[in-house]
């Protein structure tokens, strides 16, 4: 514990008296301030103290100082705990207080105490230096309370707690607080909580005049009518194609895999694009229906159905790459042992497997209920005037009534949605143990289906997958024609004109889209392991230990999925524009943006695999000598390769593909695709917006087989065994 | 030698460190108009002043979001394009400062804006408000085209005529307020609830209903002029009609942040973006707009803006807070969920 | 003898679960090198004692020690504690080499030294030539021996199973687990051994513990629990005897005259002769047979089972309904045979009722 502690104050010093205490305008990787440590330009903390005379710095050094003198004391483990924990407590205290305190460019608060001081003229963001000495106070109240409490409290896991907590903290809770006040803002500027109700509960909202009367529903309904629907229809076609590419021996299962992870990979707008394509009014199955069946040209896709349409088809590969893992999962002996009592494959498939599924299900189920509601690029798009809050919420912020206290309702009433759905799943999956992989090895075949199902899984699943090839085959003919639905003859000017190259003078990328396509890129593949990684180990942490407030922990890291992008957007702007966290125009926001915003889908994936995974694996692994952290890389890690693999191919995708949050973090120098292809979309140049979307489509079906063939395939039968019920009818034929 | 070594590291250090300071000059541009235009823009910016440019481009909704939220350490330098009313709004909530560019060239919409705002923003283009029908389907479906927006009303456009949702969009904004300014109020909103009886769909963006028709998922629609001859240069069935009756016109506009980090430069933008050479290139990306400037050469394809109606556009009072609550809040009531034909 | 091994010693040990109980001031010492089993009815807290052992569970109040040292606060990390599975807890994505091995590779020892200690685990367990394959490729036996393997090979301070021949055949059951004692002699390992089975306990135990509802019953030698179980409880549950209800008739300092329904008989004195008092008498220590003598209890034949080395049956009599195995099968005996029940003149202990 001793040595614990010296190795992460040793840490806290040397960001306090080596590394530059403010954010650095060039960004840290830069690297300029690894040549210029004594460079008076950037300072450390113990250099502002002495030579800047920025004395409120002192207190937090002091607080380090503390520690080094608490673990030089001879005292007993509890006493050395405690110590730590007023050290690291204060010495966090201080840090915080004094970068609220002292503002950009002068002091906020404390205003008479900091007055004529060298604080007048205000400080620059936490820098690195800064955030080392925080980290160092985090690790050490941990390990203070990890030295309270007795038995088989760990140093790593209480680490990892108390890292997740801050993070969601920081990048969460802090700037969805500036939101909140925001709701409660009153027309005069002041605050209240009357015009916060008024609009909560309005009947402009909550209206039902769709169901009585002839009017149109408020958007808070027709967003839960939209996302119940959508979360049902993906969780049955997802359930539907896990059941294809696992339990039959059907035989384009790969193209079918491609096909439905294809829509996860399309950039917004562009499937609804393609829609209006085909069946807008001027749309290609419209025009044919009309000169063969005489179908009259109407414009039904427009609101909830193309809406429904679009989204089903975006998000089924969601439900699907968890229900896959879940129905991977499920152990062949619990179908055998159905089967063996008599079972059909129906009755076992209904009354065993399905049940055993339910944690699969019911997170699918979610997932898209929440991405439903949370959707704004397929409204924006086909919606019509059937309206839903995302959309609602983004023009209230950038309509021409630009009203962000009405956009931060609406996020509540958005908010309450989701934390309802939350719990009714909750509640649903009950405290049931669903653990199906046990350390004991299974060698048992999975039941196939019978082909009842069989037959009504590939009659839906087969023209879902061909509708869904249509679909594609239009967008990327859509990139090679010259003006999308009216000029039809070929051109490549839409990807010269976004990804030329010169070769004359050295390779040159001359094409406007370049720029956009590397930043997009770099950022995503930064985003992803670290989404993934965040997102998994909170899931090894809610599902493997137990821990007072567990539940409002879980809750926390589910919130952030649960806000829409474009108040999340918003939400960082406000609370990261200035001081003490200065971030907006750095890639580094985005990067935390994607991290928080995608790491639930890692959170769920995670859980929905490790509570398959049996506890006694872990405990093995520790009974043998292993500690927290060898268990999860060594045993964990290893078995949880197909939530892994999910986890970072969904981070590394939404990344690339989301655009909500992004509209509002872009910035000069850190410019998104979809930022660019929006504005395309926007100005009507189709052809450059689909080819571009084809580019990245591309990049990410590479990148996901690559991240495929890293990660492989988790090992635990030698081969997928799936029982070939021809074979065995042969074979008793054969008997006979 | 040592001492060689020594007098080296200095002067490489020195070279280094100067370097660092003298690449500083940067500009950093929100672009509210089209992708090639902000791009083209910042291509000649670049070329004729050396400074660095950081372009991103955003609709005038989410600039205005933008600036409004980073008003207390912004990280833009300049907003450029995008119609004229928010960018009247950030100079009234003092988000941006006066550029003091020299106005005498320009044309008189365009000084215009600069003196409602104290100089805070100064016009770069202007397009008038227009209907475009589809040729095509008309015919198809053997509709009269219509020459005057009372036209609209006729019961035989039903569910074909499309226009924006002012809540959300600028167009459908100055839609609404030409037609108060041509007709007075209560008029104007009777004759919109009355086309609204034939409107399909109030569409969130202002030029999608100009798109959707020139596809054919829609007759008719209102939006501005410039975008419609830009479709109809690109090849869809498109015909552009100027409103008998007159019609509104929105200026396009550029701004100067306040508390702008590199304010030499924007200046300089300003100064550029107001240069006849500039502005006579924006033909070259297809941007039909009529420039500001009295010297630029104007496109021939370009609504010309002699031959139209245009009213005299009050954007002082229409551009107020208050006159837009009370206008949106009315159009709500009475145009929003209007019966349909 | 493992010179690694440790005594373990709890001291005042109890555990709660919110309002539950599961063990309740349990002390007990286990020497090194001694095999204890700890054997009682399902939710009787063995498993949890066990566990608490292990450091997979913290104690409530109360102490640990290995070898004098105290390991309360410590996790199973730290503990030098190695154990076997009720599932074995194989892990499924490594071969049985690599499983073997990595108890031994996270403490650290060099590649070389892990694999020969690996390969000499897996052959004391009879599995040479298996190393290479994944767990899903091997029985349930060879799983168990496995996972006993990786175990051992750590030459932990205590070994601990927690029900490890639940899975197997019964045949198997018996062949691993004199394997598992083999084992556990030749290294001399301090072993905590958790079942249900009372058989498997006699076969494989230095010293069994008896416990029930949080609390040890009885601790002592099989032999101990068996001949002299100090309440109806143990002899019950140790060796299924008989518990006969009876009265005390007359005590001098060793043995004491009982009389079950009349039927006067000696025993050995129990610690406090008071009444009411149970006889305990092992079933096959009743003879049956059709002739009364002054020991025997008349009664008819409820149930017989002939089981090849001996026969089962059950007498009611008007005290009870008595279990008795046959091993002379000089008679048989039908149901709903009038028969006597001999009682015999020692081999019985008393305990209160």
């Amino acid at each position: 514990m001793k040595n614990k502690s010296l190795l992460w104050l040793l840490f806290g010093a040397t960001g306090a008296c080596l590394l530059p205490w403010y954010a650095l305008e060039d960004g840290f990787w830069a690297f300029t301030w690894i040549r210029s440590l004594s460079d008076p330009e950037y300072p450390s903390a113990l250099v502002l103290i002495l030579e800047q005379s920025h004395w409120w710095l002192m207190p937090p050094l002091v607080a380090l100082v503390a520690g080094f003198i608490a673990i030089m004391l001879p005292m007993g483990r509890k006493g050395l705990s405690r110590m730590l924990i007023a050290v690291s407590l204060l010495g966090s205290f201080f840090v915080i207080v004094q970068g609220f305190a002292i503002g950009l460019n002068e002091p906020k608060i404390f205003l008479s105490l900091l007055e004529g001081s060298s604080a007048a003229n205000g400080q620059p963001g936490l820098g690195v230096g800064a955030i080392m000495l925080i980290a160092s106070f985090l690790y050490l109240l941990t390990i203070g309370i990890a030295g309270l409490k007795k038995g088989t409290a760990d140093i790593f896991i209480i680490g990892l707690i108390g890292t997740i907590i801050t993070l969601v903290g920081v990048f969460v809770f802090f700037p969805i607080a500036h939101v909140l006040i925001t709701a409660f803002e009153t027309a005069d500027g002041g605050y209240g909580a009357s015009r916060f109700f008024s609009r909560y509960f309005s009947g402009e909202v909550w209206g039902l005049n769709c169901l009585v009367g002839d009017g149109v529903c408020g958007p808070a309904i027709n967003s839960v009518f939209l996302a119940t629907m959508t979360g049902v229809g993906t969780t049955l076609l997802g359930l539907t194609f896990a059941l294809i590419a696992t339990r039959t021996r059907f035989r384009a299962k790969r193209l079918l895999r491609i096909l439905t992870v294809l829509p996860i990979i399309t950039p917004p707008f562009v499937i609804g694009l393609a829609l209006i394509l085909l069946f807008g009014r001027a749309g290609v199955v419209t025009e044919w229906s009309y000169a063969l069946f005489d179908i009259e040209k109407s414009r039904w896709l427009y609101g909830f159905t193309g809406v429904y349409l679009s989204q089903l088809l975006s998000f089924t590969p969601i439900a699907f790459l968890v229900m896959i893992g879940v129905v991977e999962g499920v152990s062949p002996s619990m179908e055998e042992a159905s089967q063996t009592m008599r079972a059909t494959q129906w009755q076992t498939f209904t009354q065993v497997s399905l049940p055993l599924m339910r944690p699969g299900l019911a997170n699918a189920f979610l997932l898209g209920f929440i991405e439903s509601l949370a959707d704004f690029g397929n409204p924006l798009v086909l919606g019509g005037d059937f309206s839903v809050l995302s959309t609602e919420i983004y023009f209230a912020i950038v309509g021409a009534v630009a009203d962000t206290s009405r956009a931060a309702v609406l996020g509540m009433v958005l908010l309450t949605l989701t934390i309802t759905a939350f719990l009714f799943q909750r509640w649903w999956l009950g405290k049931k143990s669903y653990a199906t992989v046990t350390g004991k090895a299974d060698s048992g075949q999975n039941s196939g289906l019978n082909s009842g199902l069989k037959w009504a899984c590939y009659l839906v699943a087969i023209p879902w997958a061909v509708f869904t090839a249509i679909v594609y085959c239009m967008i990327v003919y859509g990139s090679f024609v010259k003006l999308w639905g009216y000029d039809n003859s070929f051109t490549l000017e839409h990807y010269i004109s976004t990804f030329g190259v010169k070769t004359e003078g050295g390779l040159r990328f001359v094409g406007s889209a370049w720029d956009s396509y590397i930043t997009t890129l770099q950022i995503a593949s930064i985003a992803a392991p670290l989404t993934a990684l965040l997102g998994l180990l909170t899931a090894y942490v809610l599902v493997r230990q137990r821990f007072a407030g567990k539940d409002l922990f879980e809750f926390s890291t589910m919130l952030s999925f649960a806000i829409p992008g474009t108040v999340v957007g918003i939400s960082y702007i406000l609370a990261f524009n200035v001081p003490p966290i200065e971030l907006t125009g750095t890639g580094i926001i985005l990067i935390i943006a994607f991290m928080f915003r995608n790491m639930p889908v890692g959170v769920r994936g995670g859980i929905a695999a490790m509570s398959q995974l049996d506890k006694s694996l872990d405990e093995a692994s520790i009974t043998l000598g292993a500690n927290s952290f060898t268990t999860l890389r060594r045993v964990i890690a290893p078995l949880l390769g197909p939530a892994i693999l999910a986890a970072l191919i969904y981070s590394f995708v939404r990344a690339i593909t989301s655009v909500s949050a992004v509209i509002f973090l872009v910035s000069a120098k850190h410019n998104m695709a979809t930022s660019f292809i929006v504005g395309r979309v926007e100005n009507g140049e189709f052809g450059i917006a689909i080819a571009y979307s084809t580019v990245l489509i591309i990049t990410m079906l590479a990148a996901i087989l690559l991240l495929q063939l890293i990660v492989g395939k988790r090992k635990l039968r030698k081969d997928t065994r799936v029982q070939n019920t021809e074979n065995k009818t042969r074979l008793v034929q054969a008997n006979i | 030698m040592k001492k060689r070594t020594a007098l080296g590291i200095t002067l490489f250090g020195l070279a280094v460190h100067s370097q660092a300071v003298f690449a500083a000059e940067e500009l950093n541009v929100v672009c509210s108009a089209e992708q090639s235009w902000c791009d083209l823009m910042v291509a000649g910016f670049e070329e004729q002043t050396g400074v660095e440019v950081a372009m991103v481009r955003k609709s005038t909704g989410e600039a205005l979001a933008q600036v409004r939220a980073e008003s207390k350490n912004p990280k833009i330098d300049v907003w450029w394009g995008g119609t004229g009313d928010p960018h009247l709004i950030a100079a009234s909530e003092g988000l941006t400062q006066a550029s003091g560019v020299d106005t005498t060239d320009l044309l008189g919409w365009s000084v215009n804006l600069s003196n409602i705002s104290d100089g805070k923003t100064v016009g770069i283009y202007a397009g008038a408000l227009g209907l475009a029908y589809n040729s095509e389907l008309l015919s198809e479906k053997n509709m009269k085209a219509p020459a005057c927006w009372k036209d609209l009303v006729d019961v035989q456009y039903a569910g074909e005529i499309q226009v924006a949702n002012p809540n959300s969009s600028g167009t459908a904004y100055t839609e609404l307020a030409t037609f108060v300014q041509l007709f007075g109020e209560d008029e104007a909103f009777s004759l919109l609830a009355d086309i609204g009886k034939n409107v399909n769909q109030y569409t969130k963006s202002g030029s999608a209903p100009s798109k959707a028709a020139g596809r054919g998922e829609t007759a008719i629609s209102i939006g501005f002029m410039h975008d419609m001859v830009k479709l109809a240069s690109s090849g869809f069935p498109l015909v552009i009609v100027a409103p008998c009756e007159g019609t509104g016109y929105e200026v396009g506009a550029v701004s100067i942040i306040d508390k702008a980090k590199n304010l030499e430069s924007a200046k300089k933008w300003v100064q550029y973006s107001l240069d006849p050479a500039t502005q006579s290139r924006s033909v070259e990306v297809g941007a039909y707009q009529v420039p500001s400037n009295s010297k630029s050469t104007v496109a021939p394809e370009s609504p010309d803006l002699a031959t139209i109606k245009l009213i005299d556009y009050d954007f002082a009072t229409y551009g107020s807070t208050d006159t837009r609550e009370r206008l949106l809040s009315r159009w709500d009531a009475d145009v929003k969920n209007a019966p349909k034909n | 003898m493992n010179t690694k091994s440790a005594s373990v010693k709890l001291d005042n040990v109890t555990k709660n679960y919110g309002a539950v109980t599961a063990v309740i001031n349990l002390t007990l010492a286990i020497k090194a090198g001694e095999l204890v089993t700890l054997l009682g009815p399902s939710g009787c807290g063995k498993t949890t004692m066990l566990r608490m052992i292990a450091g997979l569970e913290e104690v409530t109040s109360g102490s640990i020690q290995f070898n004098d040292l105290d390991v309360t606060d410590q996790s199973a990390t730290y503990r030098n504690v190695a154990m076997v599975f009720q599932s074995y807890a194989l892990f499924p994505h490594m071969s049985v080499l690599d499983n073997v091995s990595y108890g031994l590779s996270v403490s650290g020892f060099e590649k070389k030294k892990i694999k020969a200690k690996a390969l000499a685990g897996l052959a004391m367990v009879g599995l040479t030539g298996y190393e290479s394959r994944m767990p899903s490729e091997l029985s349930g036996g060879q799983q168990q021996r496995v996972a006993v393997a990786r175990a051992v090979v750590l030459e932990p301070e205590v070994l601990l199973f927690d029900e490890p021949l639940s899975n197997l055949d019964a045949k198997l059951r018996r062949h691993v687990r004199e394997e598992i004692r083999q084992i556990q002699q030749e290294l001399g390992l301090t072993a905590v051994y958790v079942t249900h089975d009372q058989e498997e306990a006699m076969a494989v135990s230095d010293k069994i513990v008896v416990m029930q509802r949080g609390e040890i019953a009885q601790a002592g030698s099989p032999s101990d629990l068996y001949q002299s179980p100090e309440s109806a409880f143990i002899a019950d549950f140790i060796g299924d005897a008989n518990v006969i209800p009876c009265t005390t008739v007359s005590t001098d300092k060793n043995t004491a005259v009982i009389s079950v329904d009349g039927v006067l008989i000696n025993s050995t004195a129990a610690k406090t002769i008071s009444t009411p008092l149970n006889l305990v008498v092992h079933p096959q220590n009743i003879r049956v047979s059709n002739e009364e003598s002054t020991t025997s209890l008349a009664g008819k034949i409820q149930h017989a089972a002939f089981l090849g080395s001996h026969i089962e049956y059950e007498v009611k009599t008007e005290v009870a309904t008595l279990f008795v195995i046959d091993n002379q099968m000089q008679s048989r005996y039908q149901k709903d045979d009038s028969v006597f029940a001999h009682l015999p003149k020692n081999k019985t202990s008393l305990v209160p009722a």
